[in-house]
């Protein structure tokens, strides 16, 4: 075989080479949904628009109630146990349906500027992702916070954290980018624990290498505001029951 | 014998092409590899979703918010009844005493295992998504994750701290919920256990459903 044909061979491997990581590279699943025609696309953010102006409606609903109702029960002290009922009081409190306010810290996530989450083009790096508000939302859970909140919305033992597509859900409702993360407790213990550099390592570095915007305040006033969602306790009974 | 090349303008042109190539098939190996890099870093610990799933969520949710009006309407009537106030007062009573903890409790559900030593952020994640995916009480080694008291911390030796308890592996989650949405969630293409095994690879989470799980209350 002569060195013409080598060559010829070579230059077939090399270009069918680079023909499959062509392929793979545009086959890399993008984490967010971007490949839709305008008018689908639109259809879907209306769609989810008018979800989301349903879903805050229902909450306001719901807050409502629940104050009418503690409301209404005030009234009754006259025929219900005043025990009863503020041992009731106590367990709602303990269920997040109150306010809570003290001193605490501010937490602040924004992706890096400039960055689009509508875009095919975006790093996840230079976005905050779900993971990063579950790992702060643990760390100031771990620093024994009195209540949490992300963006207005109370944080419970069941409030899931997810990404949807390039959005993020806390109790299943969106929020969106700025976000506050705001917890109520011991600031400077807090402090100290979000500071620790062996702690949130990874959001650190994204921190600094893609100018992701993590910023801690201590406050001396925090507002968390009360649960607003549903308790599901559809296969959950006591055993007597 | 190996031929050696006419040194002529024609094979320093093949040979420049074959260099150019080369550099660019370097360029998309660090690019693709660079790509997978920042999809397991951070992406992954969230299941890919997609439009279905994204308005799936928001109706499911506003049903449910839909259904917390209805019971809480139902709730400020039967209040503002003299006649039944005290029984409702009772069972308000009794519910957020299982919200909270202070009731044992059972259902259907599923128990995880994670069999090994792992990193925060795994079981962080899997918490998180028993919760997505409909649980109604989680607990972790029998230890129920209740309020804001609940938290994953790593302590020098490896092990995992949690209000104060130290879990020691295997990790067993109870989850109780609808245990076959529960189970398929899990076990769904790019759901969790298939982003455990591909982070840890040779390891698997054991899934088990249960038609009872009782889970204690909190001491």
């Amino acid at each position: 075989m002569t060195m013409t044909t080598r060559l010829s061979i070579i230059f077939v491997l090399l270009g069918v080479t680079i023909g499959v990581f062509f392929a793979a590279q545009f086959r890399t699943d993008v984490p967010l949904d971007s490949a839709y025609p305008a008018d689908q696309y639109v259809a879907r953010q209306n769609l989810i628009k008018d979800y989301i102006d349903e879903q805050g409606i229902l909450r306001n609903q719901i807050a409502n109630l629940n104050k009418q109702i503690d409301e209404q029960q005030k009234k009754n002290e006259a025929i219900l146990s005043k025990t009863k009922l503020s041992y009731l009081d106590d367990l709602k409190a303990n269920a997040g349906l109150t306010t809570i306010t003290g001193r605490g810290i501010q937490v602040d996530l924004a992706d890096s500027p400039g960055a689009n989450r509508e875009s095919t083009g975006v790093i996840p790096e230079a976005l905050v992702q779900a993971a990063d508000i579950r790992d702060i939302v643990n760390l100031l859970r771990t620093g024994h916070s009195d209540a949490i909140s992300i963006n207005g919305q109370r944080v419970l033992a069941t409030t899931p954290i997810t990404a949807v597509g390039g959005n993020i859900l806390v109790n299943n409702s969106y929020i969106a980018p700025p976000f506050e993360i705001m917890a109520a407790g011991d600031e400077n213990f807090l402090y100290q624990r979000l500071k620790d550099p062996t702690i949130l390592s990874e959001l650190k570095k994204r921190a600094s290498d893609f100018k992701l915007q993590f910023n801690l305040t201590l406050k001396s006033h925090v507002n968390i505001p009360a649960y607003n969602g549903d308790f599901r306790l559809k296969y959950v009974t006591t055993p007597e029951s | 014998m190996l031929q050696l090349p006419n040194l002529n303008p024609l094979n320093t042109e093949r040979r420049r092409a074959i260099f150019i190539t080369s550099f660019i098939l370097g360029v998309f190996v660090v690019v693709q590899s660079r790509s997978f890099d920042g999809l397991t870093q951070i992406s992954t610990r969230d299941s890919a979703s997609n439009t279905f799933r994204e308005i799936q969520v928001l109706r499911d949710t506003n049903r449910n918010l839909q259904g917390e009006t209805v019971n809480l309407q139902d709730l400020l009537d039967k209040t503002k009844d003299s006649s039944s106030s005290l029984k409702v007062l009772e069972q308000e009573i009794k519910k957020f005493e299982v919200i909270n903890g202070n009731q044992k409790i059972k259902g259907p559900g599923i128990i995880v295992r994670v069999p090994d030593h792992t990193e925060l952020a795994s079981l962080i994640d899997l918490v998180n998504e028993l919760l997505n995916t409909g649980a109604e009480a989680v607990s972790v080694n029998g230890v129920r994750l209740i309020g804001n008291s609940f938290g994953f911390d790593a302590i020098p030796n490896g092990q995992v701290l949690m209000n104060g308890t130290i879990l020691e592996p295997p990790y067993t989650f109870s989850a109780i919920g609808d245990s076959t949405v529960l189970e398929n969630s899990l076990r769904q293409a790019g759901g969790i256990v298939q982003r455990y095994e591909r982070k840890h690879q040779g390891k698997t989470l054991k899934i088990e459903k249960k038609d009872r799980i009782d889970i204690d209350k909190v001491q």
